[in-house]
């Protein structure tokens, strides 16, 4: 036998394997032996999950700064930098003096109303005294009495007298 | 060699049961076979081989990844369990016998050359036994010389000697 033929059989015993049963059942017996590796506690707590709770940390209060930078910016420049504001400007005395403003401008219409109110009044109450005077003129006028005649008489009289 | 082995037995020795069992896939076969061409028994080689996984599983923690195949440790087992078995069990089989035993276990079905396997099959456990451990993982296996060595824990050089010398011997063997 050559030795070309010779390593060629030796290939052939790559073929060789044992039965799936016991494979299996040597497979699921190794497996059931295998214990994790129990470390102790001050290793699995250790710097690991400190520094991932860290980096979560780090993580969310850089957001919660970007955030509140950005805020802040855009109300800076809302603020100062505003086109409708002027500087210098005090905006309670502007919002108190526009309430003073307001306010006497209610108080004019009111009295505005009250005068138109009054005057309409007023008008009424002439036209009825206007009214009731004809009336008091034509039919209640009185007449002259004699005593009365007599009277203005000696008044002129005495009138004259004092003037002289 | 597996993928990212360095990382499953890594993970193994974590006490990851998945990760030893890929380990386990991927080399039982090769071990068996190692194993039963040299007690040339079927039942001994399961058990022997079971045994050589329970060790490796029990002393992974011990094993250092130098960059070979995890199979050369497992060789190394191996070859001390096989060791340990003929020391033990004192069995000193016939060659006639074991072949015998391994004919029935065998299911080689390439007639045209099946007396010719047959015939190699018995001659292998009459090599020495550094000789069939060179023969099984260099013509069966299919090992670098460097696997080899590492798991015969010899130099490269010897492995050389050693393969040439076990051809030369199984041929002697096959012509008498």
């Amino acid at each position: 036998m050559t030795e070309e033929k010779l390593i060629k059989i030796l290939s052939e015993f790559k073929s060789i394997e044992p039965e799936s049963g016991y494979s299996k059942k040597s497979r699921v017996l190794l497996l059931s032996l295998v214990k994790p590796e129990t470390t102790p506690f001050i290793t699995t707590f250790s710097f690991r999950s400190i520094f991932d709770f860290l980096r979560v940390s780090a993580v969310t209060a850089f957001g919660i700064i970007l955030l509140l930078t950005i805020f802040g910016g855009v109300s800076y420049v809302n603020k100062n930098f505003s086109p409708i504001l002027l500087p210098g400007l005090d905006q309670k005395s502007v919002i108190t003096e526009a309430d003073e403003i307001n306010n006497s401008i209610n108080v004019t219409l009111k009295e505005i109303t009250y005068l138109d109110n009054s005057t309409a009044a007023t008008n009424n109450q002439i036209d009825q005294v206007a009214n009731n005077k004809k009336t008091l003129v034509t039919e209640t006028v009185p007449t002259p009495t004699s005593t009365n005649s007599r009277y203005d008489q000696k008044i002129n009289d005495l009138l004259n007298k004092a003037s002289q | 060699m597996l993928d990212g082995e360095k990382k499953i037995i890594e993970n193994a020795i974590k006490g990851e049961a998945s990760a030893f069992g890929l380990l386990y896939d991927k080399y039982q076969p090769q071990i068996y076979r190692f194993v039963y061409l040299k007690v040339g028994h079927r039942e001994e080689a399961e058990d022997l081989t079971h045994q050589v996984f329970l060790s490796a599983l029990q002393n992974i923690e011990k094993y250092q990844h130098k960059g070979f195949p995890f199979s050369s440790w497992l060789y190394q087992i191996s070859r001390n369990k096989i060791i340990d078995h003929w020391r033990t069990r004192k069995i000193t089989l016939d060659i006639e016998d074991a072949a015998e035993q391994g004919e029935n276990d065998l299911e080689i079905e390439k007639i045209g050359i099946k007396f010719e396997i047959e015939r190699v099959k018995k001659a292998i456990p009459r090599l020495k036994d550094e000789y069939q451990n060179v023969i099984i993982m260099r013509f069966i296996e299919e090992l670098s010389y460097e696997e080899i060595a590492i798991a015969l824990n010899k130099p490269q050089t010897t492995v050389r000697v050693l393969q040439h010398r076990a051809i030369k011997q199984l041929k002697d063997i096959l012509e008498k």
